[in-house]
């Protein structure tokens, strides 16, 4: 098997034995890159990074409940703007930062396993749309219930003591780490029992339950997973971007973006969702840059295209365009 | 006042019923979520009222005219795009008809920019009085006209042969082949009619609101909601769920405030999910076809 | 004590009664056929006892613990393991990975992946099916994907196996293979009840046969008193195989 190839296995083949031979000088130079761009790259790719490992962690959220258990979360973004206001209203409480990043993604587990309780019940479609109308109503309570979260002006963050070229460099490595954490979070996942869990129901839930899983437990744990990776990084944002509003921080594209990403990297594999994001993020900068008025418009020919040409993600055309090569070669 | 907020209830009910009934056939009978529905409205609206504000034609003459363009947008989508997908996940088709639907906004926006445009007829804003009721003309009108196209869409789905062989195919999609029928025909047959629908639906709310290129985002959570209260492909479900939607909203409104509308939505939305997932008057076969 | 003990087990859907007054044993050890008619009841009977389907009436116990009511994963560590008629594998996994999840989830405490794929070996191979052990399971024939399903429930060491027509669209030669297999497998002291059509196959490896029609009991014998049952005979098998099956049993004579 070619290096390239095994690049982009799915996870669930083996991760050390994949990614060893993987180019693992490439994987290296790669990490190495992103650790040391602030200091060689300007303020405004550092921030486009930053960007694409936050949406990276989303997409790897959504590879959880959607690419492992099958559950379409369409609307898994709400657990991003929970987050997003826990580390507000926390900050504003005057909880220690730290504390507040790490209470995000807990609350936003907490609700995954409360809220999971029915909706999990739902099959396809309608767990889909239960999911956006979640996201929506979510917003909609924030602006309604005002008070302590800012309601619909918004909720302003204290200013920290760190000047914006070292709060950039902050988060950066923040939302650097996550992406790497998530990633090694997937690959454990291909290989732990919650992960053949996950896979088998998905395929068969009531073939799943009459070996011995318990499937409610196993969907509820992944969406929960999958939660607190996003909410963990809804927090963060919020703490970056210092102003936060229910439009903003429950926006539904958060959610889409983030599904884009991994259909276009390749859903079920743990690198998959990364070169999604790099992909889509690169490909949306540039075409901001160039046709700004259109870019939205651009982006929605971009997403037919891609679900017409492509429809298994980047990640296993390519394996399927290598292995065609092989045979013949 | 309850007797007004009833009646502001059900003819909105009326524009929603209608706006409702295309998506949820075209979802039961062919399981394709039409993200860009809300868009179909839209483009119907803007036909009506570039018809209007060049021709100065009446809006309802334009329905007609804004269901066959939306006819036909919607049929060669299926056709071109979405028919390709059936075989595979029909999550890819949420995600395309999702694109579908950016790119018909923008494009709109380009064309018309996001200011709001109204159309105002001379009967635009009067009204008359029944009791100590205020019925407004076009609304009146509007409801019935709605109401009519349901009817005249619920006697085309079961008394004519293409109306039939939708039916058939939504629920074997193999014995129909059998029968001569091809399915993807019948899809892209359905999704045209299905758009269509939105089509006049997007007429009659130029005449009701001022109209802009996002106004489907407003109308997609709603019909959401209304095709799973009525009960996924069923167009009796939809048409009650809307004029019950209609009538929650303008009770929601009254009494709670605006802004409590899309909670309340959301929490009969879930519901209904999880008491009654079949709706109002959803049949077993149809819907869950994923 | 009976290792499986159905009394008066009753199961509706809506108006319609799958299942009325069905109560039967089955002793460790044994191989127990399950046949009758189409729409009889026999899968629905399996589906209860594995708790796939809730009873309306009576009461299901397996070694004296009453497991109607029980949900299907608790049934299965309990030790009940079962196959589907519509073979379904795990299509996103590995032939070894498929047979693995059973060994994975089906006692209380979660074994290790290494240990848990190695049962899943020792199950496949003693299917036939080792060679197969890396591939998808979509490269497999029916045939194989029904020593797959076989391998899948052989990995979670039940004690209680319940096979669901699991010779069938299989030719002649291959129900043979199974027949042998179900009885290495009983030889080993697995307990086995089988839903099955092909009757050269209940023939051959049942202990005691059980008669379903129309969701009730009509016999519950030895397979030799069963198929010269009138009633059964006129239910299910036809004159033609009591006739045939009668002038084998004097040509033997």
């Amino acid at each position: 098997m070619s290096l390239p190839e095994q690049a982009i296995l799915p996870a669930s083949r083996g991760w050390l034995e994949g990614t060893q031979r993987l180019a693992m000088p490439a994987l290296v130079l790669a990490v190495a890159l992103m650790l040391a761009a602030p200091f060689l790259v300007g303020g405004y790719w550092v921030r486009i990074l930053t960007s694409v490992y936050m949406y990276a962690v989303v997409a790897q959220g959504l590879n959880v409940i959607v690419g492992f258990a099958g559950y379409h979360a369409f609307g898994n973004s709400v657990f991003f703007g929970v987050g997003a206001y826990v580390v507000g209203v926390a900050v504003t409480l005057g909880v220690p930062v730290p504390i507040a990043f790490i209470l995000a993604p807990i609350v936003s587990m907490l609700g995954a396993a409360i809220i999971g309780w029915p909706l999990l019940r739902l099959k396809g479609h309608y767990f889909a749309i239960a999911t956006v109308a979640l996201n929506m109503a979510m917003g909609d309570l924030i602006i309604n219930v005002g008070g302590v979260t800012g309601g619909a002006e918004g909720l302003p963050l204290p200013l920290g003591s760190l000047s914006p070229a070292e709060l950039n460099r902050l988060i950066y490595y923040l939302m650097l780490g996550s992406m790497v954490a998530s990633v090694l979070l997937v690959m454990w996942l291909a290989r732990a029992p919650l992960g053949y869990a996950l896979r088998a129901l998905r395929d068969s839930e009531v073939g799943a339950q009459v070996m011995g899983i318990n499937t409610t437990l196993a969907k509820t744990l992944a969406w929960a997973i999958s939660a607190g990776m996003t909410g963990f990084v809804g927090g963060i944002w919020g703490y970056w971007i210092n102003f936060i509003e229910p439009g903003s921080a429950f926006d539904i594209g958060v959610s889409v973006n983030g599904y884009i990403m991994m259909l276009i990297g390749g859903m079920g594999s743990a690198i998959g969702p990364v070169i999604g994001a790099f992909f889509f993020e690169i490909l949306s900068t540039a075409i901001w840059g160039q046709f700004v008025k259109i870019h939205l418009l651009i982006l929605g020919i971009v997403i037919i295209l891609v679900v017409m040409l492509m429809p298994e993600g980047l990640l296993f055309y390519l394996q399927r365009v290598f292995r065609a090569r092989e045979k013949r070669g | 006042m309850l007797g007004q907020t009833i009646v502001n209830g059900l003819l909105l009910g009326g524009l929603y019923a209608i706006a409702a009934v295309g998506f949820s056939m075209v979802w039961g009978v062919m399981g394709v979520i039409n993200m860009a529905h809300g868009a179909f409205i839209m483009v119907g609206a803007y036909v009506s009222y570039f018809v209007f504000a060049t021709f100065g034609i009446d809006p309802f003459l334009s329905v007609p005219l804004s269901m066959a363009v939306l006819f036909v947008l919607g049929y060669g989508v299926q056709r071109l795009l979405l028919n390709r997908l059936m075989r595979t996940s029909l999550l890819l088709s949420l995600v395309l008809t999702f694109g579908l639907d950016l790119v018909l906004v923008n494009i709109f926006l380009l064309i018309f920019s996001a200011d709001l445009r109204s159309v105002n007829t001379f009967y635009t804003s009067r009204s008359f009085a029944l009791g100590p009721v205020l019925i407004p003309y076009v609304r009146l009108a509007v409801f019935v006209f709605a109401l009519a196209l349901a009817a005249g869409f619920y006697v085309f789905l079961n008394r004519t042969k293409a109306g039939q062989a939708i039916l058939a195919t939504a629920l074997d999609k193999e014995t129909v082949r059998l029968m001569g029928v091809d399915p993807l025909k019948v899809y892209a047959l359905t999704a045209g009619v299905g758009a269509a629908l939105a089509g006049a639906a997007g007429s009659f709310a130029s005449m009701l609101f001022p109209i802009s290129p996002s106004m489907g985002i407003t109308f997609i959570g709603s019909v959401f909601v209304i095709t799973v209260l009525g009960g996924i492909g069923s167009i009796e479900g939809a048409v009650l769920a809307g004029l019950v939607y209609g009538l929650i909203q303008a009770f929601a409104a009254s009494l709670l405030g605006v802004n409590f509308q899309e909670i309340v939505a959301f929490l009969i939305f879930l519901l209904i999910l999880v008491l009654r997932p079949q709706g109002l008057l959803g049949k077993r076969f149809y819907g869950e076809v994923a | 004590m009976a290792l499986l003990e159905a009394s008066g087990v009753g199961v509706r859907f809506g108006g319609v009664a799958a299942l009325s007054d069905v109560s039967f044993d089955v002793k460790e050890g044994e191989v127990l056929g399950l046949i009758g008619p189409n729409g009889a009841g026999k899968t629905t009977m399996l589906n209860a006892v594995s708790g796939v389907v809730p009873l309306t009436q009576g009461g299901i116990t397996f070694a004296g613990t009453k497991i109607d009511g029980m949900r299907p994963y608790r049934i299965a560590k309990l030790g009940i393991a079962r196959t589907f008629q519509i073979v379904q594998p795990f299509v996103r996994l590995t032939v070894r990975e498929n047979a693995a999840i059973g060994a994975m989830f089906s006692s209380h405490w979660v074994p290790h992946r290494e240990e848990a794929l190695a049962r899943a070996q020792t199950a496949l191979e003693r299917v036939g099916l080792a060679a197969k052990a890396d591939h998808s399971p979509r490269s497999l024939t029916l045939a194989e994907r029904k020593r797959l399903e076989l391998a899948r429930a052989l990995a979670m060491n039940p004690r209680l196996l319940l096979l669901d027509e699991v010779m069938a669209g299989l030719n002649h030669v291959e129900v043979g293979r199974i027949v042998d297999l179900v009885r290495d497998i009983n030889a080993a002291g697995l307990t086995i009840i089988m839903v099955e059509h092909v009757m050269k196959a209940i023939m051959a490896a049942c202990h005691r046969v059980v008669v379903l029609q129309f969701g009730r009991k009509i016999a519950d014998d030895a397979p030799a008193q069963v198929v010269g049952n009138a009633d059964v005979i006129a239910a299910y098998l036809g004159d033609r195989f009591a006739r045939r099956h009668q002038a084998a049993a004097e040509a033997r004579a």
